[in-house]
Parts: C-alpha cells; structure tokens; sequence
C-alpha cells in the first residue's frame, strides 16, 4: 500500500528507501512531501507554529523559519530568505484579502452630523473603502453618557445609519451593512454620567 | 443593543435546477468523496472525524480570486429547500466569484494558475495556489462572545493562513491539516505547502 504510493511520486528505489523508514518508524504510509513556512507579523511580534507528524513535533518561531517533510519524516529546519518566499509562494502572497480596518469617526453633540474633521477623514477613508472587492461593513453607533439611555440608544443608531447612508451614496464596492447602536455603553473614554465626552460621540466603522 | 442586519445584495450559490445535469455531476461529486475516502483509509495519519452537525451558517466570503476556482458544497449548507436533511448531500461543484459565501463543509479546488482569498467571518485570512485544494471542515464563530472554532485542510497545493479572531481568543481551537501533518498555531502568518502526487 505504502509502496504503490510513494512509488508513484519519487524514483523506485527512494520509494524502497522512504518505506523501509516509514516502516520502521511505523508511519505506515508515505505521503508528499509537504513544506511549512512561518512568515512575520505585520507589526513585528512574536509568533509561532508547531508542525505535528507522527514523527514528532517541529517548532518554527522565526520569521520564514521553514520546515520540510517527506511523508511525514521532517528534514531539518531552516530560514529562508523573503525574496525566496515571495517569489515561490507569489500565488499565496499576493492574493491573500486586504487585512480588516477600523475607523471611528467623532459626531457633534446630541445630533447625527459628522465634526468637520472627521466629516473630511470620511471622504478618504471612503477612497480606502474602494479598495475592498465585496466589502463587508459592520458600523456601530455610539452616543455619550448625557441624557437618558432611550435618546441614546435612538442617537447612536441615527449616527450608524448616516454613515450607512453615506457608504451607499459613495457606491462603495460592499455586499452588507450591520448596522448597530450602542448607546452610551460601551465609551472610548471613561466618563461619569451626565458629563459630556466629545469623544463617546462616535460611530466605529468596522471593514473586512 | 439596537441593531439590524441588511444585505445590499445576495451571492449565495444557487442550487442547480437542471436535474439531469446535477445528476450526473452528483455522481462525480460521489466517486470523489469515494477515492478522498480511501486516501483517508491509506493514511495513518491525518484521520480527523468529519465535521458533525453544521450550523448552516455563512463561513467566509470570497474576496479574490483568478482564473478558475469551483466549491462543492456539502451538508446541510448543500440542501435544496425542502429536502430532508442529510449529511450526504453534496452539491455539484460551482464557479467562485467575488463576493460568494463559504460554509463549512465547502471544498475549494483552484486550477492551474488560479488562485483565490477567502476571508473568515472571525477576520481569518486564508489564500489558496494554483492547482489546490481545500477543505474548510469545521467552522464556528459567536461575534458578540468572540468564541469559536476553524478546522481546514490542505488536500494539495498551497495556502497561507493569517489567524483572527479565533486564533486571538483560543489559538488551539484553530486545526489546520494536511495529509501527513496538522500545525499547532500561536497568533501567526503562514503557507503549507503539499507537493501534488
């Protein structure tokens, strides 16, 4: 069984070779030879994998860190260089989705109308959401703690449907809006009841 | 909270209606899963239990994707309305376009010089090579608690892999496999790549 197929992938007597091994090893089958890349966090932090075969356990911890296996049986681990990685993964490297974003735009005081500041970051963040093929848009409204929890409630969703309202005047390229109000309970700053936050004042654009 | 969800427009696979033609794709779709069975039997390893019930439930959207890349549906997500439930149900294998949605259960197959990004409604990224193919086995996600699990398979080709917020709560409820290996994760950014027979 081993046999038949690790002799259709590689030369008949590597194929004596790998089975004997994978016999002794008691991996029982030969699989393909399989490859294992840990590529780097975008903002520089640590990461890790752990590639697991019947064989044992490989660690990769460092950036395009690599590891080969041949049914199962690892090789040893190496690091290869970027240019490397990019050029024979350019299929993967390129085609993986834009990452998600988030934007938060500031309203003015108990109404739905964007500050002029973040009147103008919307114009570009717009530009930006041109970008994203079938974007998927959660955004959430928020109001600050100053009057009670039902005008709250009713603002921040007002807030949320005018930026809603803006993404499909813009013709952004998406496939849904969740369209959410939060009240005044979840604040970016602390502050008590009562005290007036320009900056709980907004609406969170969430984009994948 | 106060909320609601709209969609702007639907993507979502139809059902083929011609039944002469899913028959008879039916029929491949069935020898397929048949040989995929005996691969599984051949090797030791990398016998994970098949996905048990499946929320139907969108898994992903695809985002990218270049020259031809077909999913086969499987499982309650492959149903016509009105057909009795039944784990065996696979549909015929379908073109991918932008915008389409996964499920669990789904398998994308790419073809030479194509490719495809999918992303996961937890923001887990995940592209596909050329000549590849993909089986999304398992996946669960609960926005409001964060909570959830993802288990994917490399059958061949190539995929990287970018973890979300799964992966952020509970790296080891994320399984990814290929047929000799499954990879532990720990918050990361990674490419399998499984040589073709």
């Amino acid at each position: 069984m081993s046999k038949q197929s690790g002799g259709a992938r590689l030369g008949k007597i590597l194929a004596w070779w790998s089975c004997l091994a994978g016999f002794v090893l008691l991996t029982g089958c030969a699989g393909p030879k399989e490859r294992f890349v840990l590529l780097p966090q975008p903002d520089g932090s640590a990461s890790s994998i752990v590639v697991k075969t019947n064989t044992g356990e490989i660690p990769l911890t460092t950036p395009y860190a690599a590891v080969e296996t041949d049914g199962g049986k690892a090789g040893k681990t190496l690091t290869l260089s970027e240019a490397e990685v990019q050029a024979r993964y350019a299929p993967v490297m390129e085609n993986l989705p834009l990452r998600p974003r988030t934007y938060v735009l500031l309203f003015e005081l108990g109404r739905d109308r964007l500050t002029p500041p973040s009147r103008k970051f919307l114009d570009q963040a717009i530009e930006e959401f041109k970008q994203f093929p079938a974007g998927e848009f959660i955004v959430i409204g928020h109001a600050d703690n100053i009057g009670n929890d039902a005008f709250n409630d009713a603002l921040s969703v007002r807030r949320a449907r005018l930026v809603e309202r803006e993404l499909i005047r813009a013709k952004v390229n998406l496939i849904s809006i969740e369209v959410i109000g939060k009240g005044s309970r979840e604040p970016r700053v602390p502050a008590k009841k009562g005290v007036p936050e320009p900056a709980n004042r907004y609406v969170e654009i969430k984009l994948r | 909270m106060v909320g609601e969800r709209r969609l702007a427009s639907s993507h979502a696979v139809q059902p083929d209606s011609n039944n002469k033609k899913a028959d008879i794709m039916r029929q491949g779709a069935v020898s397929f899963q048949w040989s995929w069975a005996i691969a599984i039997a051949l090797c030791s390893v990398g016998t994970v239990a098949h996905a048990d019930v499946q929320d139907y439930v969108q898994a992903g959207i695809v985002k990218v994707v270049r020259g031809d890349v077909l999913v086969q549906r499987q499982g309650a997500a492959a149903q016509k309305p009105g057909q009795p439930a039944s784990q065996q149900t696979v549909s015929p294998q379908a073109s991918v376009h932008v915008g389409d949605r996964l499920f669990a259960g789904d398998r994308v197959v790419t073809a030479d010089g194509a490719a495809v990004g999918i992303t996961l409604r937890d923001d887990t990224l995940v592209s596909l090579g050329p000549k590849s193919t993909f089986v999304l086995e398992q996946y669960n996600f609960n926005e409001s608690s964060g909570e959830g699990n993802v288990a994917v398979r490399v059958v061949k080709g190539t995929l990287r892999y970018v973890t979300g917020l799964i992966g952020k709560h509970a790296p080891e409820r994320q399984q990814v496999m290929t047929p000799t290996a499954t990879i532990g994760i720990r918050g990361t950014d990674f490419i399998v790549d499984v040589a073709s027979e």
